[in-house]
């Protein structure tokens, strides 16, 4: 048990950080995406012992992210009540710095892509390699590498459209 | 204007951190299986209990039709039937490989959890409430032979008046789960299209 706890422990720290990024760019929304990733790594310990280095862990993990967040309608709802209108994002964005807004506009934007696009584009944000987003996406190479690129340039006119606000 | 490339600093420049440690995580796991344990064990507990009643009311009293034992053994059955769904349900919501299927069967999976989930708490239930009123019914048969006519009017309005409740809350209550399934699946659908190679 205390090795398991040790275990657990080392993949979140390794880990916490790219699936709490997965999580903020599919929802949207910060609290719900500190409950997905609670969610997500709840699920990891259940699953620490079947775990046995058939592929990376960090695709197990993801793996079991994106299915989390695909079983999370409820948020998607909630989510998409919020349209960016100037107002919301002049309210919604603390003032704490610059970097913080501009992180935030981008998480409200990446929010109003389809939602494999918000999973796809955060890991691609995160530079998860192409063939490890294509093992857990389900997705073949080839097509990734398109979606891939309609997805950056999608997200990259959402962004210019509202940071003009 | 910002290119792709502007957006990755803006993403790797980005301070927001995750709001739980694995502390707290840890915390939340032991707390929520004691919980789920102890619901689980309660609701068991309950029916065994219920079973048991029913068991010493089958043994300790003399029956003397058939119909009353056959709502005995109908009675028995559904508490029965109850333990097995919530433990099947139990066991299929721990069944981890399921998570770990790529999404489109990740979606199939869903989809199909949650008909079955529509189905126990609607039609399933309906039918489990109509083998309850026919335990009762039967019950009464014997219960009317050997009281009083009043005590048996009075027991048959009672039950009629809580299936007749039970039965309007269940429509209302179907027709907002079918609603909530639909939207469920569509939404699900539109998943599984996205993730088509």
């Amino acid at each position: 048990m205390a090795n398991k706890e040790i275990l657990f422990k080392d993949i979140f720290q390794k880990n916490s950080k790219k699936i709490f990024h997965l999580c903020y760019g599919y929802t949207g929304d910060k609290d719900s995406a500190n409950d997905l990733m609670q969610e997500t790594f709840m699920k990891v310990w259940q699953n620490l012992d079947k775990f046995r280095n058939q592929a990376l862990i960090s695709t197990w993990i993801y793996r079991i992210a994106v299915n989390t967040c695909l079983s999370y309608l409820r948020t998607e709802k909630r989510q998409q009540k919020d349209e960016l209108t100037p107002n919301i994002i002049e309210n919604k964005v603390e003032e704490v710095s610059e970097k913080t807004e501009e992180a935030a506009l981008l998480y409200r934007c990446i929010s109003k892509l389809e939602e494999n696009e918000r999973i796809i584009i955060a890991m691609v944000l995160d530079e998860v390699p192409y063939p490890e987003i294509a093992e857990i996406s389900g997705i073949s190479e080839g097509n990734l590498r398109v979606k891939i690129h309609r997805i950056k340039h999608k997200l990259t006119e959402i962004y210019n459209r509202y940071e003009r606000f | 204007m910002k290119d792709f490339e502007a957006l990755k600093d803006i993403w790797n420049g980005q301070i927001e951190l995750p709001g739980v440690n694995s502390e707290d995580i840890l915390k939340n796991i032991k707390k929520n299986k004691r919980a789920f344990a102890n619901k689980l064990l309660f609701e068991i507990a309950g029916m065994a209990l219920v079973i048991s009643l029913l068991l010493f009311i089958w043994t300790m009293n003399t029956f003397t039709m058939w119909t009353s034992h056959l709502s005995m053994a109908i009675f028995i059955c559904c508490c029965l039937y109850y333990i097995i769904s919530q433990l099947q349900d139990y066991r299929e919501i721990n069944n981890s490989d399921l998570l770990l299927k790529q999404p489109q069967e990740y979606i199939d999976y869903l989809k199909g959890y949650r008909k079955r989930r529509y189905l126990f708490n609607t039609r399933k239930y309906a039918v489990y409430s109509i083998f309850i009123g026919i335990a009762f019914g039967l019950y009464f048969i014997e219960i009317y032979s050997i009281a009083a006519i009043w005590q048996t009017l009075i027991g048959v309005i009672f039950t009629g008046a809580w299936f007749v409740i039970c039965w309007q809350l269940m429509k209302v209550y179907i027709k907002r789960e079918e609603e909530k399934l639909d939207n469920m699946i569509t939404n699900l659908e539109r998943l599984k299209n996205q993730f088509a190679d």
